[in-house]
């Protein structure tokens, strides 16, 4: 089915080593949802015993799985499941742009396009539950506006509730790996500002961002929209 | 009393192997270590972090883990840029492990992608228009709704691409792969199937004008039947 686009080349037979192998096997109950979040796995000496195989082989897998974020391994309790999140997924933006393989600039349209769309389905889908927590982190961020690097921190969740009110899981996912990778392009354009500046700069996302959210809660779409718009047409809009 | 309350701070360890694992990851990002680069033997690594054999293997099976560096046969180790590869497969996995289904791909689909496109037209390229081709011949040939699906997606990752936007590729790239793994249920009627056929091929003759209003005109129009058939 892939073929009259990736035509039909030989690939490279690479061995697979041992603790990729036991690596794969793991990661595959992981992601079926046979080992769930909150699951102790098999102690090292039993994945020993039912792998047949060397400790050291078994250590380096279980290592992998943690620098994936599969598991937690804290010292002496063993290896437990994490929660399968896309939480991970920003930080691996943030190294493809310092790896050069993106721009930031193509990160923030992405994030734009993203924003719109989730505060267009937040004001038809949003529950009460979810206006609390919007509202709560609001707050927070109205308490951290002198502080310039908490109310950056403050405004990349509030747009993370927002999403989360969208109510749709894809949707969600996307704006999770794009809004933190957008962190380093506000620190850069923000830290050489003077104090004043940045004061004024937060009090003014801060009234923004509240206008947004009452037209979400009042579940006007057309307004959330036009709002949301004029606040990303900002130069500096957080 | 309270200067000695100070005096002594809550200590964290970190394993070995961890500790290798960070030096070394900084060390690629910021590019102190380049690309193409390759990192000392194993046995001058354990020299260097006067570390146990264990420990720099794990550390480097941490690293190629993540996609900071190549390991051949031999153990000889290359630093690779491959974080869009992980991602890729992280992508992959919460699409496989959240059971996102093929109508969640469509409406995100439909939501997001006229925005990208717009403003990109003029960027088509030709090979561009061959791959939209082959897409539409095998859109042109599908019979059934699976094959349909199949060829939509194939399309819209094609049409992407003209962005230039490799996020938004590796994303419509992660749809395309998820696509071998869901059942795809069959509500799209062959009257439908036709329509969207025909606005495809539209679509295809106004990217080749570069005709940047119909495109987008044409991509609304496709979006809006999709919409229809899921609501359904």
């Amino acid at each position: 089915m892939n073929e009259f686009i990736d035509g039909m080349g030989f690939e490279e037979v690479k061995p697979k080593k041992v603790s990729e192998v036991i690596y794969e096997q793991i990661r595959e109950k992981i992601l079926s949802g046979e080992l769930r979040a909150g699951d102790r796995l098999p102690t090292e000496q039993e994945l020993i015993e039912q792998f047949q195989r060397s400790r050291p082989s078994v250590r380096e897998a279980l290592r992998m799985l943690e620098s994936r974020n599969y598991i937690t391994i804290a010292r002496g309790s063993g290896a437990v499941v994490n929660k399968i999140s896309s939480d991970g997924l920003s930080v691996l933006l943030d190294n493809m742009v310092k790896m050069q393989l993106t721009t930031l600039e193509d990160v923030m349209k992405v994030r734009r396009v993203v924003e719109e769309t989730m505060v267009y389905k937040a004001a038809s889908n949003r529950t009460e539950e979810d206006m609390r927590e919007i509202d709560e982190v609001l707050e927070e961020g109205y308490n951290a506006i002198p502080n310039w690097r908490r109310y950056l921190d403050k405004s990349l969740e509030f747009n993370l509730k927002i999403a989360r009110a969208a109510h749709d899981e894809l949707l969600y996912m996307i704006a999770n790996m794009v809004v933190y990778a957008t962190k380093d392009y506000y620190v850069d354009r923000l830290s050489g500002h003077e104090e004043e500046f940045i004061l004024e700069h937060n009090r003014n996302s801060y009234e923004e961002h509240f206008a947004i959210a009452r037209a979400i809660s009042e579940g006007d779409v057309e307004k959330a929209c036009e709002l949301n718009n004029i606040h990303l047409n900002r130069p500096y809009t957080l | 009393m309270g200067q000695k309350d100070n005096m002594f701070q809550p200590v964290e360890t970190v394993r070995a192997s961890q500790a290798v694992f960070e030096q070394i990851e900084g060390l690629i990002l910021s590019k102190k270590l380049k690309k193409g680069q390759k990192l000392p033997s194993e046995r001058q690594l354990m020299q260097i972090y006067h570390k146990s054999h264990q420990t720099i293997r794990e550390a480097l099976r941490m690293l190629e883990t993540m996609g900071y560096i190549e390991v051949n046969h031999g153990g000889a180790a290359t630093v690779c840029y491959s974080s869009d590869k992980i991602m890729q497969e992280n992508l992959l996995d919460l699409l496989q492990h959240g059971r996102i289904k093929f109508h969640d791909i469509v409406r995100f689909i439909c939501d997001t992608e006229s925005r990208f496109i717009e403003g990109c037209v003029q960027n088509i390229s030709w090979e561009d228009e061959i791959a939209l081709d082959e897409c539409m011949h095998y859109m042109e040939n599908a019979t059934t709704p699976i094959e349909h699906a199949m060829a939509y997606i194939k399309f819209h990752k094609n049409l992407i691409k003209i962005t230039h936007n490799m996020i938004l590729y590796i994303i419509w790239e992660s749809f395309d792969q998820h696509m071998d793994t869901i059942k795809i249920k069959g509500t799209i009627n062959s009257q439908e199937m036709s329509k969207s056929v025909e606005l495809h091929s539209m679509l295809c003759k106004a990217l080749k004008e570069k005709n940047e209003s119909e495109s987008l005109r044409l991509l609304i129009q496709i979006s809006e039947l999709y919409k229809s058939v899921l609501e359904r």
